[in-house]
């Protein structure tokens, strides 16, 4: 085995010929620095328990289009005109978790769906792709089954400004 | 549970939804998915419901808070609804003695929805609150 170790010691000491400690340091905090910079991406990934998926084997459509299918009962602006996606906020806001929900048909597979249509906030009003088709959607005096409502208002941050709305798919509706 | 839905389809119009569904469209917006609120906003139902379900004024409460006594839903379907939240977004074991929900309950005490909600969900739980 003594070949085991000559193998072990004269590479051990090329490598410390070849690297200062200080090299290796640096190396290893700009290592741990990345890796805390992973998770604090300013992006809101959901809204605290995140509801089952149960995502649909086709997803026909342009999703910064207002005709796009999950959009059937949306009133805002759409998050994927907005540096977000259907299902993510852009960066520098928030997902309210308080949400109005409503059903929309998915012309791909022929079932319908229970979307939630979580908005955004904390950023003045995106201002693209105003979208407004209120399939399902009642008057105010239902306020639970209104999208007329600022669901900002519902979120941690109380009023903060709205900016725009997702469309994430909660299960299907059967 | 389902021959239970089954039963109550045979006697009355056929439930749309299934009571998950229901929860998703009507309920989970505020309370959301696992039914534990926002504190100071949205009540948790996961400790209250099922204590609440276990006595007369309690279970009377539940089926009069504005959301359950002026959803759209049917009695049938606020019943069973109500009955797959106890079972399925509860902290607490269902004790024994609890009864199912009926579309007969639901409809003697949710024409008499609640204004004041909570200081009585407070006295019926005694100060926890949770």
């Amino acid at each position: 085995m003594k070949w085991l170790d000559r193998v072990a010691e004269s590479s051990a000491r090329a490598l410390a010929r070849r690297t200062s400690r200080r090299h290796v340091l640096a190396g290893l905090a700009s290592l741990l620095w990345g890796a805390t910079g992973v998770p604090l991406l300013p992006v809101a990934r959901g809204a605290g328990t995140t509801p089952k998926s149960d995502a649909p084997s086709t997803d026909p459509g342009d999703p910064s289009s207002c005709e796009y299918w999950r959009h059937c009962a949306i009133d805002g602006f759409i998050c994927g005109c907005c540096g977000g996606s259907q299902s993510m906020c852009p960066p520098g806001t928030d997902m309210s978790p308080i949400t109005w929900i409503g059903t929309c048909h998915n012309p791909g597979d022929g079932h319908d769906y229970v979307i939630s249509y979580n908005d955004c906030c904390g950023k003045s009003p995106c201002g693209r792709c105003f979208c407004n088709r209120n399939e399902g959607d009642s008057s105010l005096f239902q306020p639970g089954k209104s999208n007329d409502y600022n669901w900002c208002s519902g979120n941690a941050k109380a009023n903060i400004p709205y900016h725009c709305s997702t469309a994430r798919i909660v299960g299907t509706a059967k | 549970m389902f021959a239970a839905l089954a039963a109550l389809g045979i006697a009355s119009p056929a439930l749309a939804y299934q009571p998950i569904v229901n929860f998703q469209v009507h309920c989970m917006g505020c309370h959301l998915g696992d039914g534990s609120g926002q504190p100071g906003r949205v009540p948790s139902v996961r400790r209250s419901l099922v204590r609440l379900s276990s006595f007369a004024e309690g279970r009377e409460y539940v089926i009069r808070v504005p959301g359950v006594a002026q959803s759209p839903l049917s009695d049938e379907e606020t019943a069973a609804l109500l009955n797959w939240m106890v079972r399925n977004l509860s902290d607490l074991e269902v004790p024994a003695g609890v009864a199912d929900y009926s579309a007969a309950e639901v409809a003697r005490s949710r024409h008499r929805p609640l204004a004041q909600v909570k200081a009585l969900r407070a006295q019926l739980l005694k100060g926890d609150a949770q």
